[in-house]
């Protein structure tokens, strides 16, 4: 019986490894995968490393019980490292991604010429809708001018229907990433659709209203959580029993850096829709999100801040001011430039 | 059908034969031919007994052993292996005397190898679930001391078969005693394999079980004549011929030599075309050619492109005069009434 998408499996792959990644004859490319993992998208990568001459080296393991820090005394580390530090690319499928945990630092350290891409949580649905029928060429050329647009931005505010109304400064040391997709150089890089950064953490004040979802521990939201900052802290989280569970969460912890901002984005992917994957609700054309816990090293360098874990956070709709300019209303572009270049998208 | 007999059979792996010990980094590798049920089966085992599992699947080589280096992320593949307590390969086209075996082994001296090569569901049931594990390891210590004491032997079959060679004391004498708790590679139990003098090997070896790798079971027997150790002649229908090339298409002469004989005595395996359980069927006996294994000849073995095993079935051998087996039954007294113990009642 024929398996879902099957068809636009094969496609969707291609795009990571011949467009994105770039992976040439003779590469060793390591794909990680948890168990609770999509196995036919690890293997249809694989297939498509394959086929173009690379060396695929599918590494399964459990589950941890957290993405992050919480994987490190999980999972076999010293065995991990020493595939991962000497492979050319690595495409983390795990869906306790491994981002942000001991693990993925030191292989950052010592192995420079590494090329990762993230793909968390990545399922055959996703799968196909983000990488099967997206021009990622066409796609750069926006992001990119986005990215231009808010590194050039001192003070950012984020407003939604739901209630957000977020503001903060930016730190010129802190490098702005346009997520494009692309692996082709070393470095960690991540699906396409967003604009990530970490403001000056001190300066983050006002309400984060989440109406997407908690991802990956809690999922679609089914009430919106109210995440109220002052000067980078959380003060108080309303909303109803998830908006309990999930300060409970971060309290757990009993670590500081799990009540502050890691980062924020803006998302912009023409073909997301809210499912509670993380790699796609962050994503979603005209969203924002925040992360609070771990920092890594590539938005903080050198060296990021730790923390035992990781979430992330999506609101919907959001209206994105930078200087007082306003580039997007409730998730509608408005800003003359940036409107016409997303016709190409298609949006 | 299997699912309960093949569960037994990976708990007596992980628990009784490697001791597994919670938060040990157990790898398995395996190639696209390898058996799935067997991996998915030694996860859950080694997962229940609180082991750090790591399962890495990869391409299926063109070739084994160092002819399968080109093929394969070697370099990741090290890196891996040389922070695992316990590595289980079961990669039908076997990584064993590769550039990453080597470096592996070199760089991890802790390391418990199980090479389980191009094992399946039947090879787990039959091989490992279905042995008596203490009537096993008197008859291996048994066997193992009369060949250690023997100077001289003669193998010979119905088919035609007629070799004879000289033992050393020199020369160790490899066997599993069905306990993988040491570090080093260990092998399913029932086969005692060792390098006699290779320059007094001489005489006609007749394969009639199966020729790994690439060939599997054989057809028409095969015809081997040996001098002084090494292939002088190949002869028998298509399959020979194809074993001919095989060894003469590494232009190596160490391909062309004997590299260990063995007796196989396991009462679970069955021919059926996977070398690691063909060569341990009861009253088989195997001839490798090509590289040899430092444990078979010490320190440092002897190098060579890849390895081949080829196996004869229902062996009569004789001893220094006395008779061991006939027709592949073991006859020498304390060996025949221990060998039928061997199977798990």
């Amino acid at each position: 019986m024929i398996k879902l998408y099957e068809f636009e499996m094969a496609r969707a792959a291609d795009e990571i490894v011949r467009e994105l990644v770039k992976v040439k004859p003779g590469e060793t490319f390591v794909l990680t995968a948890d168990t609770g993992s999509d196995e036919d998208v690890v293997n249809a990568t694989a297939r498509a490393i394959y086929a173009v001459g690379g060396k695929p080296m599918v590494i399964w393991m459990a589950t941890p019980p957290g993405p992050g820090r919480m994987v490190d005394a999980f999972l076999p580390s010293e065995a991990l490292k020493g595939a991962l530090v000497k492979a050319n690319c690595w495409i983390e499928f795990n869906t306790q991604y491994i981002l942000y945990s001991e693990i993925s630092e030191y292989v950052q350290r010592n192995n420079k010429e590494l090329r990762t891409l993230c793909l968390p949580c990545m399922h055959t649905d996703v799968f196909v809708r983000l990488f099967a029928h997206t021009d990622h060429a066409k796609l750069r050329v926006y992001l990119d001018k986005v990215r231009d647009m808010i590194e050039g931005t001192k003070h950012v505010r984020m407003t939604s229907p739901a209630g957000t109304d977020v503001e903060f400064d930016n730190n010129p040391k802190h490098p702005v990433y346009s997520r494009n997709g692309y692996a082709d150089t070393p470095g960690t890089h991540q699906l396409a659709g967003m604009i990530a950064w970490a403001p000056e953490l001190d300066s983050i004040n006002g309400v984060i209203v989440t109406d997407g979802s908690l991802v990956p521990q809690f999922g679609v939201v089914e009430e919106p959580v109210s995440i109220y900052l002052e000067k980078g802290v959380i003060t108080k989280v309303t909303g109803g029993r998830q908006a309990t569970e999930f300060e409970q969460y971060l309290r757990s912890f009993n670590h500081p850096q799990m009540l502050r901002p890691a980062h924020t984005c803006v998302g912009f992917h023409p073909n997301t829709k809210l499912t509670g994957q993380i790699g796609e609700d962050e994503r979603i054309w005209g969203g924002s999100q925040w992360g609070f816990g771990s920092i890594g090293t590539h938005l903080i360098p050198p060296d990021g801040i730790p923390a035992p874990s990781h979430i992330d956070c999506t609101c919907l709709n959001t209206s994105v001011y930078l200087d007082g300019k306003q580039i997007t209303d409730k998730g509608v572009v408005i800003d003359p430039l940036l409107k016409e270049m997303a016709k190409v998208l298609g949006k | 059908m299997y699912d309960q007999a093949l569960q037994e059979a990976c708990d007596v792996l992980v628990n009784h034969l490697l001791k597994v010990q919670k938060d040990e980094i157990f790898v398995i590798t395996a190639d696209m031919i390898a058996d799935r049920a067997v991996v998915d089966a030694i996860s859950g085992s080694a997962s229940r007994a609180g082991a750090k599992l790591l399962v890495a699947w990869m391409n299926t080589p063109d070739g084994v052993s160092e002819a399968a280096d080109p093929f394969l992320p070697g370099q990741a593949l090290v890196g891996m292996l040389s922070a695992a307590d316990i590595w289980i390969e079961l990669n039908c086209k076997w990584l064993l005397y590769s550039d990453v075996y080597y470096k592996t082994m070199k760089n991890n001296k802790k390391l418990r190898h199980m090479c389980l090569t191009g094992v399946d569901t039947e090879s787990m049931i039959g091989c490992v679930g279905s042995v008596d594990y203490d009537a096993m390891r008197e008859f291996t210590i048994l066997l193992r001391d009369k060949i250690k004491a023997s100077s001289e032997m003669r193998m010979t079959s119905a088919l035609g078969e007629d070799v004879c060679f000289k033992n050393t004391p020199d020369h160790p004498i490899s066997c599993k005693l069905g306990v993988v708790d040491k570090p080093g590679t260990h092998l399913f139990v029932g086969q005692i394999g060792w390098m006699p003098v290779l320059e007094s090997i001489n005489g006609k070896i007749v394969f009639d079980s199966s020729i790994a790798p690439d060939i599997g079971i054989i057809e028409t027997p095969i015809t081997i004549k040996v001098k002084n150790g090494h292939i002088e002649e190949i002869h028998g229908g298509r399959e020979a011929e194809t074993y001919e090339a095989w060894l003469k298409g590494f232009n190596h002469p160490k391909m062309l030599s004997v590299a260990h004989t063995g007796i196989g005595f396991n009462p679970g395996a069955a021919v059926v075309g996977s070398i690691i359980q063909d060569q341990r069927v009861l009253g088989s006996t195997t001839w490798g050619f090509g590289s040899v294994g430092a444990g078979l000849l010490p320190p440092d073995g002897i190098k060579a492109p890849s390895h081949s095993d080829a196996v004869c079935l229902n062996t009569t051998l004789e001893v220094d005069g006395t008779l061991w087996m006939k027709d592949g039954q073991f006859v020498e007294p304390d060996l025949a009434l221990l060998s039928k113990r061997l199977k798990k009642r």
